[in-house]
């Protein structure tokens, strides 16, 4: 009991203390200091207590006077960074405050009534009609290689040699070799043109059914065409349109599209004609598969598989036709080590890199002729041990005999 | 037909007799696609033919043994047979132990503990306590 005073420790004062501690919870010296010492910002207490703080004496001193020039509390209320943010938050209410809404509110029917079910009401967002527009079987996907790869070196070689000719037909021409892959792979004219190695890449001899402005004019785009085919119907009016249009678009689309010469389109009356100029008319269905490759490639001046590719930007255009016309790709690595036109046959024709074991030993007929080595595609299983030895045809029969599955075990 | 040892009428020895592979059979089985495969893939591609051509008597099969390590079994006149797993193998280590099942004669390995091994019946004759002189106690 040494802590309190001797004076405070009459019984007397006992109710005083406990009466003018019961409002407060107990804080300590060191929670009190701690608590003042970590606010950040200060309480203004002295107007309620009628104390005067300090460092606001010191400044009436300074001044001279009760109130003092300047802010009500210069030391304390809240800091430069809580004022700005409060700034900034009253402007973003203000701008988000629609300033319409009165005007929408007025606009608002007297009787309205809220919807309670979805029906009849407009719908909004999704795709809408785009996947039908573009996906649905009138327009199909056409994609830049060819549905069917080329597996046949001839043929494979006869691509090459056409995107060989088509390639120095646009650089003879003068035309940018940008464009030599935009149109879809039609009749092939390159037959008979030969390509002979020269200083400046090759230089073409043209033939008479095919000269260098046929070639040139079956690589520009038919986009219109096709958008006009697309969209015919089987009316004979619509078909009576459709060829007034061409015919009157023929003169203006002579340089942009071009038509095989052996498919003019000759007005008849039928309407089977008309199908079957339609079914003639696609470009994929020209590439007659009676073409007898080897023949083809052996008529060629073998020279041209001397053409220099050194050029990048024949390279690029060459590998770029051969690989819409053959749909073979080619890596990036072997473009690079690409010279002529034989070195890049050579990576067209190439067969994959066989995947499995058994494929590469089929591959090897001197070691499968070999006497003593077998090779086996599956496994060995357990039967085929017995088949060997003559075995399995006896235990088949016996298993029938007892009811017994051949393979695996009973279902019960 | 199972590769047998001719029968002996009489005991062919003292290098009197023809030399008999005892190994008959090779199987070669791989993976197509497991890691450990890739030696034993490139042995059976690049190694095994000139192998084959120069043991013509012994059978080689080759088989796939899908998601297994890959395993040379050979098959002896003895009727054992002798399995070695080469996985993670170089190919050339392969080839050592196909060479090693080649050379093998079937039998279990026992240790050798003397340096002569003869099947010669001792000169002295089998010892028998009927015959002899006796000995007097």
């Amino acid at each position: 009991m040494h802590r309190t005073r001797r004076v405070a420790r009459s019984i007397d004062s006992v109710g005083a203390i406990c009466g003018a501690q019961a409002p407060r919870p107990f804080l300590c010296h060191v929670c009190r200091v701690q608590a003042t010492s970590f606010s950040t910002s200060t309480v203004q207490s002295y107007p309620e207590t009628g104390k005067v703080p300090l460092s606001e004496r010191v400044r009436r001193r300074i001044w001279g006077t009760d109130q003092p020039p300047g802010q009500e509390d210069p030391y304390g209320g809240p800091g430069i960074l809580d004022q700005v943010k409060a700034q900034n938050k009253a402007k973003k209410l203000a701008e988000q405050k629609p300033p319409a809404t009165s005007a929408i509110s007025a606009t608002v029917p007297e009787d309205y009534e809220p919807a309670t079910t979805w029906e009849g009401l407009e719908r909004v967002g999704g795709y809408g009609n785009w996947w039908k527009e573009n996906w649905d079987p009138r327009h199909p996907f056409m994609g830049f290689l060819p549905p069917r790869i080329m597996t046949d070196p001839e043929e494979v070689t006869a691509a090459l040699h056409r995107a060989l000719v088509e390639v120095f037909a646009l650089k003879q021409a003068g035309e940018p070799l940008d464009g030599i892959s935009k149109a879809t792979p039609g009749a092939d004219l390159t037959h008979d043109v030969q390509v002979i190695a020269s200083d400046a890449g090759a230089s073409l001899v043209f033939s008479e059914n095919a000269t260098l402005e046929d070639i040139v004019l079956s690589l520009a785009p038919q986009v219109e065409e096709v958008i006009e085919e697309n969209h015919a119907t089987e009316s004979e009016q619509d078909i009576e349109a459709d060829r007034s249009t061409e015919d009157l678009l023929h003169p203006e689309k002579v340089e942009e599209t071009v038509e095989p010469p052996a498919h003019e389109p000759q007005p008849t009356e039928s309407e089977e004609d008309v199908a079957a100029d339609r079914s003639e008319e696609d470009p994929l269905e020209h590439q007659a598969p009676t073409i007898a490759y080897a023949e083809l490639v052996a008529s060629w001046d073998p020279s041209w598989l001397q053409v220099s590719l050194d050029d990048p930007e024949i390279k690029f255009a060459v590998i770029k036709r051969s690989l819409q016309l053959t749909g073979v790709r080619i890596s990036d690595t072997s473009i690079r080590s690409i010279t002529t036109a034989k070195s890049l046959l050579s990576h067209l024709v190439t067969p994959p890199k066989p995947r499995k074991l058994i494929e590469a030993l089929e591959q090897k007929e001197e070691f499968l002729n070999l006497p003593n080595v077998k090779v086996h595609a599956k496994r060995i299983t357990a039967i085929d041990k017995e088949k060997t030895v003559g075995r399995w045809k006896l235990i088949e029969e016996e298993l029938e005999n007892r009811g017994l599955p051949l393979t695996g075990y009973t279902r019960r | 037909m199972v590769v047998q040892g001719i029968r002996k009428v009489t005991a062919g020895q003292n290098g009197v007799g023809a030399f008999i592979l005892q190994c008959k059979r090779l199987d070669f089985h791989y993976c197509d696609w497991a890691g450990s495969s890739k030696g034993m893939n490139s042995f059976i591609r690049n190694h095994l033919q000139k192998f084959a051509s120069a043991n013509p008597s012994i059978e080689i099969s080759i088989s796939p043994r899908p998601n297994r390590h890959p395993v040379i079994r050979g098959h002896y006149i003895n009727g054992r047979e002798k399995a070695i797993c080469v996985r993670n193998l170089e190919p050339n280590q392969v080839l050592k132990k196909a060479e090693l099942l080649r050379d093998a004669s079937g039998e279990k390995l026992k240790s050798v503990k003397k340096p002569v091994k003869s099947i010669n019946e001792s000169v002295r004759g089998v010892w028998s306590p009927y015959h002899g002189g006796g000995m007097h106690v």
